[in-house]
């Protein structure tokens, strides 16, 4: 075996398999093969695959300002994958190189054209994608991630009839062509749209109305942001065989033209960006908008997942549940929900306990609370309700509530919950981040206080476990005994 | 896919090797190689031993242990399968890697042969030209001289 290993049998393999094997590695790696020896001076030229990745911005401006001169020496006429992730595109930006290089690899028959800026930085250049990319027989995916602008005038140049995967982030207004383009793309499987309508900082005309029909779309995610209040479109989906849906959208409104029976994972956010958190934009209209996202939630009744974030009132719990029996929507396949009540305060659980009526085999139940300081006193009020969920009695058997703040009402929410839930095995309660302000020891002993209070309180299944964990202490409620609390202290 | 599980039992296959070494196998296991596909399309007596003449006796084993893992992915997750894969490449020396690319190029075994190439390219990644000589004992046939020309080629590429 030894005599064997001494020889060079990498080299002795035919050039199909070591292109095939130089097409795996990244083009830094595979250019450098091109020393090793005579043999393997050239192979690396006929790679099918090109991938660069740099998370670093002076590597990505270097490697940019190259990019056109080392793609001409690829020799292979199929180019299957042209990968870029790089740290700043704003070299690959300027003009001439984007769309030297666009024309370079559509010229080989291109399959997957993935370009991604920088995630979280803002760069002031703008990524021109040329209208013949639009055109590429071959491409099944197209993934790009920078300040997205288009050359497309004819929307009857479009011709992707075998894309199966598109990401576009981001894009600064809804255009007209995007509907026919998606509605083109037939085997479409997978689709990603980002918006950022105040990019310019002034008001985008957006359409009244954006049609999304993808007949054989299986995962659909939409993001759109904007900081100045705009005209609300109606987003419309049909999509029959949507599998996984993600929407992270407050300016929107949503409507499924039929509704998704295959769901399986619904991801809602309604709460504003974090980036954007100092305004949130109120738009005109709040009450109708509402009204129809719920409609549009209650459109999701096959998931096995839920998150819904909202904030403030009214929102998606206020109409969720129907008092006609025969409307109410029914999640039998739901057995997890995860949810924020933002800035709504205790009286927002009245409504998400009602719309748990349509919830009847939810076996894990998060919600994330949290409440800003200028919130009414009366929000923080817990009224006595007269009617508990089935799936609170009968199924849920995790239940994970976090920010809260400490007050004696929040006792009166857990009790109920505690004396209710007979099949319950853990609930989690963790205190905010908000009641940071007050001196550490007094921080302490008021958590203890909390603590052993809500170790007390009767519970409706015997072996439920308590796991409390405020900023300086952690407790579990089987460690509590006799009424002597054990604990683990820190943060001192 | 084809069914495993189902009444109709699975034909059998005989694969004979390049020295002579024979392997029964179900026909669902054999039909993932490309080449043994055709070959049986025009096949009078499927009982007669399909040769597969350029691969031994041992890399063959190797090839059909393969072939069968795959044949019942249903029983196994992707995950499952993934890490299977994984450790089936990495018991591999080089010599014998080497012989099961030529087999998977030769049998077009798609799956196999991503997953060796993979393998291979793994060990070429982040390393200097010379560690990659050493690694695979390639013998450097270039004049200093001729070497500096092609770094300069393409010095981007020789960057750290």
């Amino acid at each position: 075996m030894t005599t064997m290993e001494d020889n060079d049998r990498l080299s002795s393999l035919p050039d199909a398999i070591l292109s095939e094997i130089l097409s795996r590695l990244p083009i830094k790696s595979a250019a450098t093969t091109s020393v090793l020896s005579h043999r393997c001076h050239h192979l690396w030229t006929t790679v099918t695959r090109f991938a660069f990745t740099s998370f670093d911005e002076t590597i990505s401006l270097k490697f940019s300002a190259i990019l056109i001169k080392i793609l001409r020496q690829i020799t292979s006429p199929k180019l299957r994958v042209f990968y870029l992730q790089l740290d700043s595109l704003s070299n690959f930006c300027k003009k001439g190189v984007s769309e030297s290089c666009f024309r370079e690899i559509c010229c080989r028959n291109v399959e997957e054209i993935i370009v991604n800026g920088p995630h979280h930085v803002y760069e002031d250049c703008f990524l021109v994608i040329p209208a013949f990319v639009f055109k590429l027989q071959s491409l099944v995916i197209l993934e790009l991630l920078g300040n997205l602008k288009f050359n497309l005038l004819e929307t009857a140049a479009i011709q992707l009839p075998n894309l199966k995967k598109l990401s576009l982030c981001y894009l600064f207004d809804v255009p007209p062509w995007l509907e026919i383009l998606i509605r083109s793309c037939t085997l479409l499987e997978d689709l990603t749209l980002c918006f950022n309508l105040s990019h310019f900082n002034q008001p985008q005309k957006t359409p009244n109305q954006f049609y999304i029909f993808g007949h054989n779309l299986k995962m659909l995610r939409i993001v759109m942001h904007s900081h100045i209040p705009t005209q609300r479109t109606k987003i419309c989906i049909d999509a029959p065989k949507l599998r996984e849906l993600c929407v992270t959208d407050r300016i929107s409104c949503y409507h499924f033209v039929q509704n998704p029976t295959g769901l399986v994972d619904a991801f809602v956010v309604l709460t504003p960006d974090e980036d954007f958190r100092e305004g949130p934009v109120w738009m005109d209209g709040q009450e109708d908008y509402v009204q129809q996202m719920s409609k549009f939630v209650q459109g999701m009744s096959s998931v096995s997942k839920l998150d819904i974030w909202v904030q403030g009132k009214p929102n998606v719990y206020d109409y969720l549940y129907c008092v006609k029996h025969e409307l109410r929507p029914v999640f039998r396949n739901l057995v997890y929900l995860d949810t924020s009540l933002e800035d709504i305060g205790l009286i927002g659980w009245k409504n998400l306990l009602l719309s748990m009526q349509c919830f009847p085999n939810l076996s894990q139940l998060d919600v994330y609370h949290k409440m800003g300081d200028d919130l009414p006193l009366e929000n923080m009020k817990w009224c006595e309700l007269d009617f508990v969920p089935d799936c609170l009695a009968g199924k849920l058997k995790t239940i994970k509530i976090l920010g809260l703040k400490r007050i004696d009402d929040e006792l009166k929410l857990l009790a109920y919950i505690l004396s209710n839930a007979d099949v319950l095995k853990e609930l989690h309660v963790s205190i905010g981040s908000d009641t940071n302000r007050e001196f550490s020891e007094f921080q302490l002993w008021n958590e203890c206080t909390f603590c052993s209070s809500l170790f007390k309180l009767p519970r409706g299944s015997s072996t439920c476990e308590i796991m409390f964990s405020g900023m300086r202490m952690k407790a579990s409620s089987n460690a509590y005994k006799e009424g002597s609390l054990s604990c683990d202290i820190y943060g001192f | 896919m084809a069914s495993t599980s189902t009444s109709t039992l699975s034909r059998k296959l005989i694969l004979k090797s390049s020295d002579g070494e024979k392997f029964e196998v179900d026909e669902n296991v054999a039909m993932q190689s490309q080449t043994i596909k055709h070959m049986i399309e025009d096949l009078d007596d499927i009982n007669s031993p399909i040769p597969v003449s350029i691969v031994t006796g041992t890399i063959l084993s190797k090839v059909i242990e393969y072939c069968k893992k795959h044949a019942t992915e249903d029983s196994d997750s992707d995950e499952q399968l993934k890490q299977w894969d994984k450790e089936y490449a990495n018991n591999m020396d080089l010599n014998t890697l080497y012989y099961l690319l030529l087999a998977a190029n030769y049998m077009e075994i798609k799956g196999l042969l991503e997953l060796i190439t993979q393998c291979v390219a793994d060990m070429i990644k982040g390393k200097s030209p010379e560690e990659i000589r050493a690694h695979f004992n390639i013998k450097n046939d270039f004049t200093p001289q001729e070497e500096a020309n092609i770094r300069n080629e393409n010095p981007w590429a020789f960057e750290n």
